[in-house]
């Protein structure tokens, strides 16, 4: 049977306890009990309960909206922890504090149903990334070596996007020589061009004029080719015994357009001697032009007119200076 | 909060929405508050704590005071949750299986689990014995270290009410125990000898 005064002792006992001083007097013998109580009571309250998926979020980003705010540096430096307490330090605690409530949450149906569409999105983002080749090496070889497994898709991996141009910040952009073949390659054209070293001097020298070969041809391509003839070999004077093979007198020579005495007289200048072939040459003109018309690396490549043709092939060709074959005269 | 960084500090910071103050705050006063909805009877003290946080961080930038108001109005909180509970259960508090959240928190030693484990359930039993006012009040007044005042204020009571709550409280308490010859002090503070010597 507690009487009031009991009751007013053990008040005072409980607020001495509460207040962290020792209880003394005439509660002293009953209240044993209720500090038993009150330390179960506490002891019951020694951890935290596992956050919300939401509340979870909130410990660990914060308040984005509001740290990202101006006025936001100067509370943090104003609040910020102790120098004791660095920010990597307080992240790994906050983690290991975490990581046993967060993971018992996503146990849950409902965590684990969130988990399953955010790690459903992560995949759809990444795998995308990597369709495109925009994710860093390693990871690309990793989702390129994962989509191949459990996908008949093929990813390009990390080493056949690295020299790729930069395209991650760009559109697909085809090759430029995809997109303009007009644009031909030089080296395409040298089929096309004669090259100016299959002219054989020697067998110029010894053969003389071929069949189909007019004098006045064969002069211009000795002429033309003088440098290859060597420094010891008269121009003049190859022209000269070949005219005689040839049985050819002053008259064929002058029409042919060979200035015979001038190349015996003046054999370094042989671009002066070749004079331009008109009348019946015209039709040489047109050959010529399909053989000889090329002037140099830069020919046109348009002068393959055959006998019926306009005769357009210019012969223009820069190199030699055997503007002599100019035939656009028509057959 | 006696370890870490100063309270202001903190405040500051989490008015501000840093996460590394609302872990502070978070990690001193959630475990009192679990414990308070838990030995109230809450179904899901859990979810109902969470909710009480959101609310109390979210709500930070309009709050002012010291860290006695702070605990202060977190408990607010988490008793106006706790009644919002109750009216939506409609339902008496009742003694929680704990089983799980015990096994969590102890272990090693049999002997040591079992007298835990007998004076949490003792506690809980003692607890739900008492009226939800009277409950409320030691609760207050024993896990959130709060004043007669200041539990007045969380409880939208005058403060002699809260006294002569608490009053009565002590009494059912001591009677109960006198009355259960099986429910001796050190079995009902059994779970505390091990681990949570006096905070005084």
């Amino acid at each position: 049977m507690t009487t009031a005064a009991d009751d007013a002792a053990v008040e005072d006992a409980f607020e001495a306890y509460l207040a962290g001083r020792a209880v003394s007097g005439a509660a002293a013998d009953s209240f044993p009990g209720l500090a038993a109580f009150s330390e179960g009571v506490r002891a019951t309250a020694t951890q935290p309960g596992r956050p919300s998926a939401a509340l979870a979020e909130l410990l660990v980003t914060g308040l984005l909206t509001d740290q990202s705010s101006p006025s936001t540096a100067t509370a943090r430096s104003a609040g910020s922890p102790p120098e004791r307490r660095p920010a990597r330090v307080r992240i790994r605690r906050r983690t290991a504090m975490f990581i046993p409530a967060l993971f018992a949450k996503l146990l849950s149906a409902g965590a684990v149903a969130q988990a399953a569409t955010g790690a459903g999105v992560a995949v759809v983002l990444v795998t995308g990334a990597g369709a495109v080749g925009a994710l860093p090496d390693p990871v690309q070889n990793t989702v390129s070596s994962v989509v191949g497994a459990v996908t008949p898709f093929d990813l390009p991996s990390g080493e056949e996007t690295a020299g790729d141009e930069p395209a991650t910040d760009e559109p697909v952009v085809e090759e430029p020589t995809a997109e303009e073949p007009a644009v031909e390659d030089p080296e395409a054209e040298q089929p096309v061009v004669e090259d100016p070293t299959a002219f054989d001097p020697e067998a110029w020298a010894v053969d003389g004029p071929q069949d189909g070969q007019t004098f006045g041809q064969w002069v211009s391509l000795g002429a033309h080719n003088k440098a290859l003839l060597g420094e010891d070999v008269r121009f003049g004077q190859i022209v000269s015994t070949w005219a005689h093979k040839k049985h050819l007198d002053a008259d064929d020579l002058e029409n042919e357009g060979v200035d015979l005495d001038e190349l015996t007289d003046t054999p370094d200048e042989p671009a002066t001697a070749v004079e331009s072939e008109t009348g019946d040459a015209q039709q040489q003109a047109t050959t010529q032009s399909g053989s000889h018309g090329k002037g140099g690396s830069k020919g046109n490549g348009s002068g393959k007119g055959d006998a019926t043709s306009t005769g357009t092939g210019n012969g223009s060709g820069k190199s030699g200076g055997n503007g002599n074959k100019g035939g656009n005269g028509k057959n | 909060m006696t370890v870490g960084p100063p309270f202001d500090d903190v405040l500051a910071a989490a008015r501000t929405g840093a996460a590394w103050a609302f872990e502070v705050l978070y990690r001193d006063l959630a475990p009192a508050v679990t414990g308070y909805l838990r030995l109230h009877g809450a179904v899901e003290p859990d979810d109902l704590a969470s909710e009480t946080f959101i609310g109390v961080f979210t709500g930070l930038s309009g709050f002012s005071g010291d860290e006695g108001a702070l605990r202060a109005w977190v408990f607010t909180i988490a008793h106006r949750r706790l009644v919002d509970d109750w009216r939506r259960r409609s339902r008496r508090p009742q003694v929680v299986d704990d089983s799980d959240l015990l096994a969590e928190q102890f272990g090693g030693d049999v002997e040591d689990d079992v007298l835990v484990r007998v004076g949490a359930e003792t506690v809980q039993e003692l607890c739900g014995g008492l009226p939800t006012d009277q409950r409320a009040v030691l609760l207050l007044r024993i896990l959130a270290d709060l004043t007669v005042e200041q539990v007045a204020q969380v409880m939208g009571r005058s403060e002699g009410s809260v006294k002569a709550l608490q009053r009565r409280g002590v009494r059912a308490l001591r009677d109960r125990l006198e009355a259960a010859p099986g429910r001796t002090p050190e079995k009902v503070g059994a779970g505390a000898h091990p681990y949570a010597p006096s905070r005084r």
